[in-house]
């Protein structure tokens, strides 16, 4: 059952990788994009990790409501809760932000749209790993 | 006033006046542009600061009796939003290379909005716990 457990979490952290480095792998012969990605600076690549974080955090805290509501039966996994919502939120924000990017999207909407997604993402692949998981809490 | 809360209410209502000052130097810069993204921007950014400042005000702020039950539901979505949209305009700061020491402000005010949406989601988490202890007593038979 935990073998089972394991390799299910790593296909699924293989699956959000490929999600996050696809846009890359799509666009890597595309120079006008590449040149586009060059010239934004690091500091914007930085703040993107954040607010890609911020939406995250806003997926994580949401589904923690409902799991922590009084009669709720709580997070039976906390580590794997936090990981999947962070790996999804950051995955779908670098996805958004790529897409977003080489769509020519106006810059305050890019970061909008990250946050957005994010928030999705994190809801998305955490709902994901909920369903995989055993409900029993472990020993 | 709830005292426990009301250093919470003044961070909200700092951060919220920090976003309101952040918009209407913004729009100053761009004012009779009209672009749509913007335009757009500003109309989702507005809610969140009118949202956050009511709720520091009727939830932290005033007295007991006043109280809006309906508004705990998502106010940390709202905290969080405020943080993101600090983080929106440093973003636009740094991509038009008009980064200075000012524009740090907006990360440090997302900082103070993402303690707030923490502290705020881990009150609200404890105070319904309480309540909800104090609606549905554990029996002394089940407690021994």
């Amino acid at each position: 059952m935990k073998m089972k457990i394991q390799f299910q979490l790593r296909l699924l952290r293989d699956l959000l990788l490929v999600l996050g480095l696809w846009p890359c792998l799509a666009y890597a012969n595309n120079p006008s994009l590449a040149h586009e990605l060059a010239a934004i600076p690091s500091l914007a690549y930085l703040i993107t990790f954040v607010s890609s974080s911020l939406g995250a955090l806003a997926g994580t805290l949401h589904r923690m409501s409902k799991h922590l509501e009084p009669g709720a039966p709580g997070i039976m996994h906390p580590k794997v809760f936090v990981a999947a919502n962070l790996l999804g939120g950051w995955a779908a924000g670098w996805f958004s932000f790529l897409t977003g990017t080489s769509a020519g999207t106006p810059t305050l909407l890019v970061q909008g749209i990250v946050v957005v997604s994010a928030f999705g993402g994190a809801a998305f692949v955490e709902s994901a790993v909920d369903r995989l998981l055993p409900r029993a809490k472990p020993d | 006033m709830k005292s426990a809360a009301a250093w919470l209410g003044a961070a909200k209502l700092f951060v919220c006046a920090s976003l309101a000052w952040t918009l209407t130097q913004q729009f100053e810069a761009y004012a009779g542009l009209g672009v749509w993204s913007e335009i757009l921007v500003f109309l989702v950014m507005a809610p969140l600061i009118a949202f956050g400042a009511a709720d520091a005000l009727i939830n932290d702020l005033l007295p007991e009796d006043y109280e809006a039950p309906k508004s705990r539901g998502m106010k940390y979505l709202v905290f969080v939003g405020i943080a993101a949209s600090q983080m929106v305009w440093l973003y636009d700061a740094v991509i038009a290379y008009r980064l200075d020491f000012s524009a740090f402000r907006y990360a440090l005010d997302a900082l103070v909005a993402t303690g707030v949406a923490m502290l705020d989601f881990k009150v609200q988490y404890t105070t319904a716990r309480q309540r909800h202890e104090d609606e549905n007593p554990i029996p002394a038979e089940a407690s021994t």
